[in-house]
């Protein structure tokens, strides 16, 4: 048994966010014998750039911050990854999640690389103007390491896109007056009258469903007759429900932030989406029962769908699953030990990275659009979308196939295999 | 199966005293479709939108001050009026 492998399936213990990550990367690399020399270059990252800027406060005041930009790599295109506003954001969490999407990119085969950024602020405690201030002071601070050809950010955490416009105004200012209309392109997630895309609320979503109708097709389950249950009605589990109500499935429960409710008649998800905006949360639900999670999580269903947080399947709670398919729409929602209990079990899954691509992958689109001057229909982008992720996802199966492995190192194997191909053929300078 | 201490986006979440969700672990949470920050607005920051031109009663446009608004059959609420011969 290769080291990763022995660590994963160690007891649990306590894992930093960088060390999970490098974990899962060292398990698919040993599986897939890679290449040592390029193992070597991806295990770092290739740039860290830190920034201490000063902003003038509401007071008259100054107070000095501190910002973060990590980029991962870039062999197979510019660096891509959002900027989060958050007192916790460090180097070390930052690396991580700019390693994570350099896999997400190459999984999904659009030509990015991976990078992470952001400024380690409570934006609880700023106001509207002075978060305008620190925004623009850090995109100033940042300078050419980013740039549309070279680092894009996008939205995350404490970020959106009201942020992001400020950071392209921003960076527009910054560049000569007659190359500003060609580099809109900087960030992605901006307002759609700024050269935002259509189709990017729901993309997330949206990639989930395409992989599960994909998933029904191999077992060849016919969806209009299937169950399902979704943790999470934020974003990505609303919209995944939402899209999967024409296809005739039923939702039965779900949970959040709140609480957790059941109906085995089916619960309407846009009714129920209409409620959460209004209420908060699905605790009070009309149509419906209050249920605890050992219930929910225990229910009988095809298809669960995590769409909330990390660390929801682990070796406590994978044993009580009764799903035929787990279908990752939030980020890291399966515990490595929690791993090894579904694939003892025989429950499918399909790993976040690649389930939840769709966000990315419409990101790109965004992207692509505002290099070419256009503005794709909703329905164009949809197709596009479907286009990116289906592939992906029968390259990933077949790659679980081919190596006798789970779908998550399959995930990786693919991201490794396209990286592998593009040094292998470039070679290293000088 | 506890709810453990709060670390991570939990920290700041202005939603931490009602989350149902376990956590098994003493992980800290960085991702969370629900995170929800103290800052104004749903996801944060409230946008800025074309309501700036929309005065409270709802008139837009040349509308929003003009003496005619409410007594104007032209005019509907909601919807910016920049060109008009009647404006006073």
């Amino acid at each position: 048994m290769a080291k990763a492998e022995r660590e994963i399936n160690a007891k649990p213990r306590k894992r930093s966010v960088y060390e999970s990550v490098k974990l899962q990367f060292e398990k698919a690399a040993d599986l897939m014998n890679f290449d040592p020399n390029i193992r070597k270059i991806l295990s770092q990252t290739q740039n860290e750039i830190i920034v201490h800027f000063p902003v003038k406060m509401d007071n008259g005041k100054i107070e000095m911050f501190t910002g973060y930009r990590v980029q991962h790599n870039n062999v197979l295109g510019p660096y891509k990854g959002g900027l989060r506003f958050h007192p916790d954001v460090d180097i070390d969490e930052v690396r991580a999640l700019a390693t994570w999407m350099t896999w997400k990119s190459a999984i999904a085969d659009i030509p990015f690389g991976g990078a992470k950024g952001g400024i380690q602020i409570d934006p609880s405690k700023y106001s509207i103007a002075e978060l305008e201030r620190i925004s623009r002071r850090f995109a100033f601070a940042l300078g050419n390491n980013i740039g549309p050809e070279y680092d894009i950010p996008a939205p995350d955490v404490n970020t959106n896109a009201q942020i992001m416009a400020w950071i392209l105004d921003t960076y527009l200012s910054m560049v000569p007056a007659n190359e500003r209309q060609r580099c809109i392109h900087v960030v992605t997630g901006k307002p759609i009258e700024s050269g935002g895309s259509l189709g990017r609320e729901k993309a997330t979503g949206q990639g989930v469903v395409y992989c599960i109708e994909e998933w029904a097709k191999d077992k060849n389950f016919d969806l209009s007759k299937a169950t399902y249950i979704v943790q999470g009605f934020g974003n990505v589990g609303s919209w995944a429900a939402k899209l999967l109500k024409p296809k005739g499935s039923k939702l039965i429960a779900v949970h959040d932030v709140t609480g957790a409710i059941m109906n085995e008649n089916g619960i309407d998800p846009d009714d129920l989406a209409a409620y959460v905006k209004k209420n908060g949360g699905v605790k009070g639900y009309h149509n419906s029962k209050p249920i605890d999670f050992e219930t929910f999580i225990a229910m009988n269903a095809d298809i669960f769908i995590p769409a909330a947080l990390e660390n929801q399947i682990t070796d406590e709670t994978a044993p009580l699953l009764n799903v035929k398919l787990v279908a990752e729409g939030a980020n890291g929602p399966t515990t490595p030990e929690g791993d090894i209990i579904l694939n003892k079990r025989g429950i499918d899954f399909i790993p976040d990275i690649l389930c939840n691509a769709g966000g990315v992958i419409v990101s790109y689109f965004e992207w692509l659009q505002n290099k070419r001057s256009e503005y794709w229909e909703l329905e164009e982008v949809d197709c596009k979308l479907r286009k990116k992720i289906v592939p992906a996802y029968k390259k990933v199966r077949d790659t679980a196939r081919e190596f006798n492995t789970d779908w998550r190192t399959a995930a990786y194997i693919v991201a490794l295999r396209r990286l592998e191909k593009v040094y292998q053929e470039r070679g290293i300078f000088p | 199966m506890k709810k453990s201490m709060s670390k991570g986006l939990c920290e700041t979440c202005i939603r931490k005293d009602e989350c149902t969700y376990i956590r098994m672990n003493s992980e800290p949470v960085h991702f969370c479709e629900e995170f929800t920050s103290g800052c104004k607005g749903n996801d944060g920051f409230e946008f800025r939108t074309e309501s700036e031109n929309v005065c409270e009663e709802g008139y837009a446009g040349l509308c929003k001050n003009c003496e005619n608004r409410k007594c104007c059959s032209i005019c509907q609420k909601g919807m910016p009026v920049w060109q008009c011969e009647e404006y006073i």
